[in-house]
């Protein structure tokens, strides 16, 4: 089945082209790495596919359809500079704004609803920093937030921008524990991701990106030498260290 | 029987009003807008004193229409200035902000000039003085907060949703655009009410004071909110205590300097506690 | 003759404000200026109940420390207290006016020396009521030579001072680095605001007194390519826009202060406008 379906977007940022007449085509089930150096426009890509930034495309297709017909079905985890940790919100108050819904927004939280947050909260191991304030967290607790967030969405498919910058060992261990058992139920998951290392041992298919698409293909294939030292200008052993 | 009536009343309404004040004043903080409070309390004088000047009559609900069509000019100015220029945010804001005063300040110099000027005592927008608002007005501010207050309640959610993380509420499907302009139009109306009572030049220390000084005490979402609405209360309440015993003290810096007492206690209590945990 | 005068002074006051105000500007330090100027009303307030005059210079002096108080003060709500930015500075402006306002009224109810519509609109028509006489020469007023020296004082600051002034609004990192000491320039910046805003006073008061530092050098910065420009363009507005005020305001007899600061804005709106005019064109003939 068909994920997501791009054809002929271009990102424009005043003179300067971000992203060049991407088409790509991404199959259901399946884990994604999106890899390419800084200003490559691997964000970029994520942000106008979301539609928050304008764009030009002939279309962007979500499972057959447009963006606003199955925006439940989508979950979006930011980057983390963007958020601001300072603010009075607690763990439980993150998670709570993925049920936020913009057709019934007056609606209270029911008691289902309440049981879902807990069971995300359960499934990312935070239960017990429930009504901590975001700051007191860890870089690697706070990023599980944000997936318990994506979890509640019970979304198809997860869009993640570098969930693993400043992430301890242990976190990262974990999310990507999670991430799989997603994946293993069928659901789809799209990373922005800037470690090398390890894209090898847990992503399905990459997609390789210098403002237009250099590649895109299954790990095996795809991630080697030439194409890595076309993305980032140094040869792949040296761009693993 | 009724002069105790009409005290009550304004007590009530100027309380109303510094509550759904440090309300906003809480969403703005959030937003890390604090300076906007006083840049549109600055601006709307235009369109106060002009509503006057074509209306002849100084009726609340006319020169409040007057107030937020000269508020959302503002807004727009800004964005305008901020789109199209180099100039950065305190630059345009200030720009706006002083170029909408000398307007309102010009006419108003004119019009204190003819006849009709002197029984408006306009000049008390300047400062504030609650006891120049009439039953009336009074009644009317009354009902405008208490809508906003109902319309904040409801949208608590989402209101706080967009402050925290906009573009996560975007993708959600709710429209950027609809509650940016749902904020304004309520901070609009608000500073517009709120400078009859306190006046334009201290306006911002309803927004920015109280939900200041429950920082210092919580950074819990709920708590600070429950904070900031006793802080307003309390300042309110006491300032417009005094400035009934005293008619030659305005009330805006009466209550503007009680606030800021109030933020300097629980500052100093924070910091006490704070050196207390560490040695103890 | 009269306008004359008023002329003088207001360019006078015009620009240090405009100068100062470009570096307010691009130091994005332009909310402090204003601060500033809400500031010295404590300060004047105070020092005239100590010395009950305001022809004194230990006024003066005493309302100046009222500029320093209020960096102190944001600085320490932003330290101490753990208060944002933005906000820290509504507060200090909004504490030390309010005092301000609160001492006015309650020693200076109906004083006609100093009262509350000279805080706002400032009263520069009547400084041409106090001549400074040679003889049968008119040399001047009191408020004129009260203000020249600070004028020319500015002048020479940012004049001697351009390379480091240049040095430190462009890269403040780096100028610390090559040793030259940031905060003194700083500090002397705010100095100076002080003095003027305190000088200022009963030109333009209190609340409008930001006019005349941010609209003159933001109409220059659309303009200028570089500092030097700025400083220049922002003087030639600010003089421009005080001659307009002045006639306009005797004209349709009006307080002159905010027609004065209004024309800064009418120069601005049109300068913006003329701008946006030449990049059109230069696009058009471009394509």
């Amino acid at each position: 089945m068909d994920c997501i379906e791009i054809k002929n977007l271009s990102v424009k940022y005043d003179r300067q082209i971000a992203l060049k007449s991407i088409d790509l085509l991404i199959k259901s089930g399946q884990m994604i790495a999106v890899i390419g150096q800084n200003g490559s426009g691997k964000s970029t890509l994520i942000k106008a596919m979301l539609g928050l930034i304008p764009a030009q495309f002939d279309s962007i297709h979500f499972y057959g359809k447009s963006l606003s017909e199955v925006r439940s079905q989508i979950a979006y985890i930011p980057q983390r500079e963007t958020i601001d940790w300072d603010f009075p919100i607690s763990v439980y108050e993150v998670v709570a704004m993925g049920l936020l819904s913009s057709k019934k927004w007056w609606a209270r939280t029911s008691k289902l609803e309440k049981q879902v947050i807990l069971q995300a909260l359960t499934k990312v191991g935070l239960v017990a920093e429930m009504n901590k304030q975001i700051g007191e967290l860890s870089g690697g607790q706070q990023q599980r937030v944000f997936l318990a967030r994506a979890l509640v969405q019970h979304a198809d498919l997860l869009i993640m921008d570098e969930p693993f910058s400043g992430v301890d060992m242990r976190s990262q261990a974990l999310i990507f524990d999670v991430m799989k058992s997603l994946k293993s139920e069928g659901k789809t998951i799209l990373i922005v991701h800037h470690d090398l290392a390890t894209v090898a041992a847990n992503f399905d298919e990459v997609i390789v990106l210098k403002n237009e698409l250099l590649a895109h293909g299954e790990t095996t294939s795809v991630f080697n030498s030439s194409i890595i030292e076309n993305a980032f200008g140094i040869p792949l052993n040296r761009s693993l260290k | 029987m009724s002069a105790d009536f009409s005290i009550v009343l304004l007590f009530f309404g100027v309380t109303l009003i510094s509550v759904t004040a440090g309300i906003i004043g809480y969403f703005n903080l959030l937003q890390k807008k604090s300076l906007i409070g006083d840049a549109l309390a600055h601006a709307v004088l235009p369109g106060i004193v002009l509503a006057f000047l074509f209306s002849g009559v100084r009726e609340s609900w006319i020169l409040l229409i007057g107030a937020i069509i000269a508020g959302f000019l503002a807004l727009t100015a800004i964005s305008f200035l901020l789109k199209h220029t180099k100039l950065k945010q305190d630059s345009v804001i200030a720009l706006v902000m002083i170029t909408f005063f000398s307007l309102g300040l010009t006419v108003l110099s004119y019009v204190q000039l003819k006849p009709l000027g002197n029984q408006a005592g306009l000049t008390d927008f300047l400062f504030g003085k609650i006891a120049a608002l009439s039953q009336n007005d009074l009644f009317f501010f009354s009902v405008l907060c208490s809508i906003i207050l109902s319309a904040v309640f409801v949208t608590f959610k989402i209101i706080f949703g967009f402050a925290f993380d906009s573009s996560f509420m975007r993708f959600k499907g709710f429209s950027g655009n609809t509650w940016s302009f749902f904020m304004n139009v309520i901070t609009i109306i608000i500073v517009s009410i709120g400078i009859q009572a306190v006046g334009v030049v201290l306006m911002s220390a309803l927004l920015i004071l109280p939900v200041t000084s429950a920082k210092q005490l919580t950074n819990n979402r709920n708590k600070l909110i429950i904070w900031t609405v006793c802080f307003a209360l309390f300042g309110a309440s006491f300032g417009t205590f005094i400035s009934l015993y005293s008619s030659q003290l305005p009330t805006g810096p009466l209550i503007s300097m009680i606030l800021c007492t109030t933020l300097f206690i629980t500052a100093v209590l924070k910091r006490f506690t704070l050196l207390a945990k560490n040695y103890g | 003759m009269d306008e004359f005068l008023l002329i003088i002074t207001a360019i006078l006051v015009a620009i240090p404000a405009a100068l100062l105000g470009v570096i307010l500007l691009l130091n994005k330090s332009v909310m402090i200026g204003d601060a500033i100027s809400h500031a010295v009303l404590p300060g004047i307030v105070i020092a005239y109940l100590i010395v009950g005059t305001m022809d004194n210079t230990y006024v003066l002096m005493g309302a100046s420390i009222a500029g320093f108080i209020t960096t102190l003060l944001i600085d320490f709500f932003q330290a101490k207290f753990a208060i944002q930015k933005d906000a820290a500075i509504g507060t200090a402006t909004t504490f030390l006016f309010s005092l301000g306002v609160l001492l006015l009224a309650l020693f200076f109810g109906q004083n006609t020396e100093l009262d509350q519509e000279c805080v706002l609109f400032g009263a520069i028509e009547t400084t041409v009521i106090e001549q400074v006489l040679v003889g049968e020469t008119i040399f001047g007023t009191r408020a004129i030579f009260q203000l020249l020296p600070l004028t020319i004082i500015v002048v020479l600051f940012v004049f001697f001072g351009f390379s480091r002034l240049k040095s430190w609004l462009f890269n403040a990192s780096y100028t610390t680095l090559l040793g030259i000491s940031i905060t003194k320039w700083r500090l002397s910046v705010l100095l100076l605001l002080s003095l003027h805003a305190v000088l200022s006073f009963e030109s333009v008061g209190a609340v409008m007194l930001i006019g005349l530092l941010v609209l003159p050098g933001a109409t220059a910065l659309l303009l200028a390519k570089n500092l030097k420009e700025a400083f220049v363009y922002a003087v030639i507005i600010a003089i421009i826009a005080c001659v307009i005020g002045v006639l306009v305001g005797f004209q349709i007899n009006v307080s002159i202060a905010p027609v004065i600061i209004f024309s800064n804005s009418f120069l601005f709106i049109g300068v913006f406008i003329f701008d946006r005019n030449r990049k059109h064109q230069l696009n058009f003939t471009k394509n």
